[in-house]
């Protein structure tokens, strides 16, 4: 006995199990490449609300603007004034004109937005406050708004907090909508290759009877599944791939001053894991339904 | 070789087949097998006869490791078979060669291909398959129809195609079940006269029937199984002599 040759045997039979069996075979590859579309396009989004999270700030900062009219000494007030609150770390003078250079430099992608700006300066002057504690930016924020010629106070927490929000919505969605798609992918392929097993069953059997081990039949269903499997991953990480470079990313482009994650960031990892996805998804599935055809 | 060669150990080679007090059980308590005692030598010829449900197929599906003794010793090509390990049973299939009465071959294959098969699942050769294939489609009268589809073939056929699958892996010992069940009498004298050609040519050949004709016409030894129990065991050398139980 050629264990090359058998193991080779077994894998081209497997090739051979998915065209016996087409029209199952398509509908689970199907339905895997769907899952994985989802998944991998929930993923990116959740990317994209992290990098956003992170380029707003951090939420221990309260940014305070000061009305147009104030003059120095006013804004000397309001320092001191802002200094002495309790829970409050530090409080820095952002100048309207420094504040244009750094959006300047932001959003240096897109000088069109910027045009005119330079001879009137939409910003206002304002101090970026530091909490100790974003527990306590609610206080800090009363507090800020009673000191005079503070006209408008933000809490970056705020903006921050419904991102966190929709970040673990979305999250909660995503894994909620990984395990049942990947459960019901799991379902499908089982069944494809039951019904591949049982269309074979008589084959089995003669295998069996002339003595072919287990495992080689094994390998056979096994390679079915995986090829199926596999097929599907890597259709559904191009498609991922082609739905958010041409659709998501260039909608939110147009949309938004977002910086949109680029997939290449995360290609590895994402086809490193729809690999593996659907390794596991071929081998269990195809190990659990094979079974019974194996016990003569 | 009579009974009394066996009991003398006429027979210096190790047995084929060895059953020793040999007791089956089914689950639903259906004792099919009563304590059997029987021993086949390389190169021998059986018949094992007896009546519906005594116990015949049991015999074989034990010989096959599908079933194992509820009690006794079973040795088959030198597996002890009421010891075997599961994961051993895939060796021992590969030194015999099953013929069952239903001929199992794969309808969406040729006959070339369901020969072949069997070798194939080994890692066989492409070349020792045809060359291989070829002998024993031969062997069996069926080098004609190499491309034939089981469906095109008459049952005769369909069981040469069985028999030179079951041969094609040079086994040591071939059996079996009820071999001419679904052929008429004149299709079922060829088949065991084609087994009979094959022990000639060294394998030892087990042949289960409860076709008298056949018994009759044929010269080997037939054992007797009776309700689970080894009722006779005798060589029939003159056709035309009533067989039946000792
Ligand atoms: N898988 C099984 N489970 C339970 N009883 C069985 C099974 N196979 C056979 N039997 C019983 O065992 C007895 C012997 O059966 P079998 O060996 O098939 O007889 P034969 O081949 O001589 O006709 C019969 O009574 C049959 O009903
Ligand atoms: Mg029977």
């Amino acid at each position: 006995m050629n264990r090359a040759k058998c193991i080779a045997y077994s894998i081209s039979d497997g090739w051979r199990g998915i065209f016996h069996n087409l029209m199952m075979s398509l509908i689970s590859y199907s339905m895997l490449v769907g899952s994985l579309l989802v998944v991998g396009s929930l993923v990116m989004l959740v990317l994209n609300i992290d990098s956003i999270i992170e380029g707003v700030g951090d939420r221990n900062e309260i940014l305070i603007y000061v009305s147009e009219d104030a003059t120095d000494p006013e804004l000397e007030t309001v320092a001191s004034a802002a200094a002495r609150i309790t829970h409050v770390e530090s409080c820095v003078f952002v100048s309207r004109e420094s504040a244009l250079e750094s959006m300047k430099e932001e959003l240096s992608d897109y000088p069109s937005i910027l045009e005119g700006m330079e001879e009137d300066n939409p910003l206002r002057d304002s101090f970026r406050i530091r909490v100790d504690d974003p527990e306590n930016a609610e206080a800090v924020e009363k507090a800020l708004s009673g000191i005079p010629k503070v006209e408008k106070v933000q809490a970056r927490a705020d903006v921050i907090e419904s991102f966190l929000k929709t970040r673990s919505a979305v999250n909660l969605i995503s894994i909620g909508l990984m395990v049942l798609l990947g459960v019901i992918s799991f379902f499908i392929i089982m069944n494809t290759i039951r019904i591949s097993a049982y269309t074979r069953r008589e084959e089995i059997g003669i295998m069996r009877m002339v003595g072919a081990e287990k495992s080689m039949i094994r390998l056979s269903f096994v390679t079915e599944a995986v090829i199926i499997t596999l097929a599907g991953s890597l259709t559904a990480y191009f498609l991922t791939m082609l739905l958010y470079n041409e659709l998501l990313a260039k909608t939110l482009e147009n949309t938004g001053l977002l910086s949109v994650v680029p997939f290449a960031d995360n290609a590895f990892a994402m086809l490193a894991a729809f690999v593996a996805v659907s390794l596991v998804i071929g081998i269990a599935g195809s190990l659990f339904s094979i079974n019974r055809y194996l016990r003569v | 070789m009579t009974r009394n060669d066996l009991e003398a150990g006429a027979a210096s080679s190790a047995p084929v087949i060895l059953f020793q007090n040999v007791e089956v059980t089914y689950s639903n308590d259906v004792r099919a097998l009563n304590g059997v005692d029987l021993r086949v030598d390389e190169g021998e010829f059986l018949f094992i006869s007896g009546e519906s449900g005594a116990g015949k197929s049991t015999m074989i599906k034990l010989i096959t490791g599908e079933l194992k003794p509820t009690a006794g010793t079973l040795l088959v090509n030198g597996y002890r078979m009421d010891k075997l390990r599961a994961g051993k049973i895939p060796a021992l299939r590969r030194t015999l060669g099953v013929v069952y009465q239903d001929f199992r071959l794969i309808k969406t294959m040729t006959a070339e291909e369901n020969v072949a098969f069997a070798m194939r699942v080994f890692g066989a050769r492409k070349s020792a398959i045809r060359e291989r294939v070829a002998y024993v489609m031969d062997l069996v009268g069926l080098s004609g129809k190499m491309k034939s589809r089981p469906t095109e073939l008459s049952g005769g056929e369909q069981q040469r195609v069985a028999i030179a699958r079951a041969l094609v892996n040079n086994p040591s010992l071939i059996i079996a079940d009820e071999p001419t069940g679904n052929l008429d009498p004149i299709r079922s004298y060829e088949i065991v006269e084609l087994l009979s050609k094959i022990n000639r040519l060294g394998t030892t050949v087990v042949v289960i029937t409860h076709d008298y004709e056949l018994l009759r016409k044929f010269a080997h030894r037939v054992i007797y199984i009776e309700k689970g129990n080894l009722a006779g065991d005798r060589v029939l050398r003159e056709t035309g002599k009533e067989p039946g139980p000792v």
